[in-house]
């Protein structure tokens, strides 16, 4: 009869018993993730910010666009 | 962590929403800290790394893949962080480091609580000993359960290599400790050393 354990679940099983999870006072972990909070705001702010700019690029583009297509329409007309 | 709420949560993160970021914060916190506390075998500079890793993906969390596998993404940025880190300051891990059990006041004897607290010890002193390359990848897989493929991803190697180099890290804890189990029965047989 074979054994068809994971070999290494008997060493997994014993480092996950020994080795304690460690964390951070309560005062280190509501810092960081104030901090954190404030990153993140700011990251949103600048992800809308950059997709407003854009919107804005696109239509003065669409703008600029349609003007040089009346110029030539303009120009193009049989005289 | 399951991939539909890794999803969820990843959705979340690019709007901003700043529940998700606690939810995975509390989910992940310790282990980030811990790996990074075993890794470095400091608690101050594994306080410090560790708190980058979460500034890091406050600022990146909008800017992030729809598919990201978030715990291979923050564990790779640990990963990452601990190797510069390595490479700056050339910091040598200390056996054990800072990490060894507070003692503990004894639940059922004296004896039995000294046999674990030893246990702990010879743990951590046998993970701590391991080369890096074998130490993160035992912490990754054997303790925070990282599925080998995200393990083989935030190490960036194969599967494969993967594979073979957990099974050589659990060998060489396993011989460790079997070499400490033998030298402390030694012992109190009267023995060496």
């Amino acid at each position: 009869m074979t054994d068809d354990r994971d070999p290494g679940a008997d060493v997994d099983a014993l480092l996950r018993a020994a080795l304690a999870s460690h964390d951070l006072p309560a005062a280190r972990i509501a810092a960081v993730r104030s901090r954190a909070h404030d990153e993140l705001r700011r990251a949103s702010d600048r992800r809308r910010r950059a997709a407003r700019a854009l919107e804005a690029t696109a239509a003065f583009a669409l703008g600029a666009a349609q003007v040089a297509w009346a110029i030539i329409a303009f120009l193009d007309r049989p005289s | 962590m399951d991939d539909a709420l890794e999803r969820d949560l990843v959705t979340r993160l690019r709007g901003g929403d700043a529940r998700a970021f606690d939810e995975i914060y509390e989910r992940l916190r310790a282990r980030v800290f811990s790996f990074l506390a075993r890794m470095t075998g400091r608690r101050d500079v594994a306080d410090d790394l560790a708190q980058e890793v979460w500034l890091r993906l406050a600022r990146t969390a909008p800017r992030l893949d729809p598919d990201t596998r978030l715990t291979a993404w923050i564990f790779t940025v640990a990963r990452n962080l601990y190797i510069s880190h390595w490479r700056a300051a050339q910091v040598a891990t200390a056996l054990g480091g800072d990490l060894l059990p507070e003692p503990e006041a004894p639940a059922a004897g004296p004896f039995e609580a000294a046999a674990e607290a030893q246990t702990q010890r010879q743990v951590e002193r046998a993970v701590a000993a391991l080369p890096p390359a074998y130490r993160e990848i035992l912490l990754l897989c054997a303790v925070e359960g990282l599925a080998p493929r995200d393990a083989a991803a935030v190490l960036e190697i194969t599967p494969e290599a993967a594979r073979q180099r957990l099974a050589r890290a659990r060998t060489m804890v396993a011989g460790a400790l079997a070499g400490a189990d033998g030298a402390a029965a030694s012992y109190r047989r009267g023995g060496a050393p």
